[in-house]
């Protein structure tokens, strides 16, 4: 290896070497090795999409061949009360979680980036409910939302009846907002955290020597050199936030009524429930739509100079 | 860089930014207590409700440590529900997934960025266009192909669609542009074929992202809820999550003692290997997190 690595260096050549043959076995083992995933992600990814596109324009339940409706199933998608409902659930779902979770990771992130002792454990006991599974959590709160159960407790003080976490049609939402704020904040504020220990000190204590206080330099500094890792965040946060499934099949089912019954969760139940396989592409063609359109927004939103 | 901002440069240490400073420390060290009290709560809720009687359940003020241990409550979901093999599901399912991720997603990765044959940069960005399809958006369609195959009620349909995926390849792909030429050429010098090149030499040095996707595939797999929750129905193919979301529906408000005592079954083992690969998880998260 040294040897060769010499000659090469010596004549002046880095890449590409050698006769035509080399290049074409290289050819071949690369469509070689690359051929498994291509193959997979083509019959697996590429093919369904296309054949849900196909679907959202037919009528198909499973058991007869799929007749083409036109446009009747996105119509339904836009229109359906049901529908319109799953929108305007998922959309507070996603402001009642983004926003307080997204300040509450940074708020962490600035808060950990001033201490040196102990920062790895408060990080680690905050990250930890990240890695159970979703169900496990949801099932974990379906019992802390018990009436008299720990929530209850916690709140006594301010509601000394109790509340009604899960069968209140206006705070199961916010309830289940609050279970993902506790299971996904830490892997926010991990990466917001990798972020903020990246910005230069110099760019402080020049904002320091140039007389700018706490908030100026969170404000001034900060912030736009985090633009990156807020983009991601947010990104990331709706992308999965939209696709929300696990934590109200398991915590509510969709109710009390349909309070509770997000976008997925109307696909699943529209698709395999009702046995609507082209309404419920429709809809989650609609999804796919919603999802592009933000990320591309929240990209172009933030793309800036530090970008 | 860790730690304090601005330096007090020659002043006394009374002087005021010292004393902001320990103020500032004071202050976050207790949030920071009482914010791992309130994350660590709902787990110590679990533990103990897992080992209370069942009328002592929902008692004013809560029985923190139950005067009479339950813990048949960790036993009798054993006996009457078939748990161990919806841990042998759920860990043969993810270690499949897991090891094809690894295999394929590093052999595309690689002859994408090394191998450089021609129509490289069109796979990569078919392979990467597929980043944004969630399962909700295939999971009518997949579920129609999967009947004509076959596949529902058989662990390939549960194992299919988690094979590879675009995040692996694009991982693998970003990695093994690091590595310097010179290695490859080296080899081609002395006459090693491409596969001997990649196992011998490339391989052993992405030890580091190999573990990072490692970790993300296998509890991704595990984790996953949706696609086996659609594609199966018998009870011999439940993986964990749809074998507890079962036995929630059959004990809905009657036996929180066993259904926490489940809960902690089922996070000691995730727990466990998240403290062991602790760095691998993290850098995970922060790989993808650079990635913006």
């Amino acid at each position: 290896m040294g040897r060769g690595a010499t000659i090469m260096t010596r004549i002046g050549v880095h890449r590409r070497p050698g006769p035509l043959s080399y290049r074409y076995q290289r050819y071949f083992w690369g469509y070689v090795f690359a051929a498994p995933a291509l193959l997979i992600i083509l019959g697996l990814q590429i093919y369904p999409m296309l054949r849900g596109l196909q679907i959202s324009f037919q009528k198909y339940d499973v058991f007869t061949p799929g007749e083409y409706v036109g446009l009747a199933n996105y119509r339904w998608a836009l229109t359906h009360p049901r529908n319109l409902n799953a929108f305007r659930v998922t959309f507070q779902y996603l402001f009642l979680l983004i926003i307080p979770r997204t300040i509450f990771a940074l708020g962490l992130a600035l808060m950990f980036r001033e201490i040196v002792y102990g920062a790895g454990f408060f990080e680690l006991v905050i990250y930890s409910p990240n890695v159970i599974t979703m169900v496990v959590a949801g099932l974990l709160f379906s019992t802390l939302f018990q009436p008299n159960s720990l929530m209850d407790a916690i709140m006594r003080p301010i509601a000394p009846n109790g509340v009604r976490w899960l069968t209140d049609p206006r705070i199961a939402i916010p309830s289940g907002a609050g279970v993902m704020v506790w299971k996904s904040t830490g892997y926010y504020m991990l990466i917001l955290l990798a972020g903020v220990l990246g910005i230069p000190q110099e760019y402080y204590d020049a904002a320091h020597v140039d007389g700018a206080g706490a908030w100026s330099r969170l404000w001034n500094v900060t912030l736009p050199l985090l633009r990156p890792q807020m983009a991601f965040v947010l990104v990331i946060a709706l992308i999965n936030g939209l696709q929300t499934f696990d934590l109200f099949f398991v915590l509510t089912g969709g109710g009390p009524g349909d309070a509770t019954r997000v976008l997925a969760m109307q696909i699943y139940r529209v698709g395999f429930g009702y046995l609507e396989m082209g309404r419920a592409a429709a809809l989650s063609m609609v999804l796919f739509v919603l999802l592009s359109v933000f990320t591309i927004l929240q990209l172009r939103m933030f793309r800036g100079e530090s970008y | 860089m860790r730690g304090p901002s601005a330096d007090s440069g020659g002043l006394p240490f009374w002087s005021s930014t010292r004393f902001r400073r320990t103020l500032l420390l004071v202050a976050i060290y207790t949030i920071a207590c009482i914010l791992t009290v309130a994350f660590v709560l709902p787990y110590a809720y679990a533990v103990s409700g897992s080992l209370r009687k069942e009328i002592d359940q929902f008692r004013v003020p809560i029985q923190w440590i139950p005067p009479e241990p339950q813990w048949a409550n960790y036993t009798k979901p054993f006996a009457t529900h078939n748990f161990a093999r919806y841990f042998a599901n759920s860990a043969f399912i993810a270690l499949t997934s897991m090891l094809s991720n690894l295999a394929f997603s590093t052999l595309a990765g690689y002859s994408i960025a090394k191998l450089r044959f021609p129509g490289a940069n069109i796979v990569f960005f078919l392979i990467l266009s597929t980043m944004m399809i969630p399962t909700q958006v295939t999971l009518v369609p997949m579920y129609i192909i999967f009947q004509r195959l076959g596949l529902v009620n058989t662990y390939g349909g549960i194992i299919l669609p988690g094979l590879v995926g675009a995040f692996g390849v694009f991982l693998m792909r970003q990695f093994c542009t690091t590595i310097p030429e010179d290695y490859l050429d080296a080899a081609r010098i002395d006459g090693a074929s491409e596969p001997h090149i990649f196992f011998a030499i490339i391989f052993p040095m992405l030890r580091a992202p190999l573990s990072a996707l490692g970790v993300f595939a296998f509890t991704g797999s595990w984790n996953n809820f949706l696609w086996p929750l659609v594609i199966v129905n018998q009870k011999a193919l439940y993986t964990v999550p749809l074998a507890l979301v079962a036995y929630l529906d059959e004990q809905r408000a009657q036996e929180h003692g066993q259904l926490q005592a489940l809960v902690v079954i089922a996070s000691i083992p995730v727990f466990v290997v998240f403290l062991l690969l602790q760095k691998e998880f993290v850098r995970g998260a922060s790989i993808s997190g650079l990635k913006g």
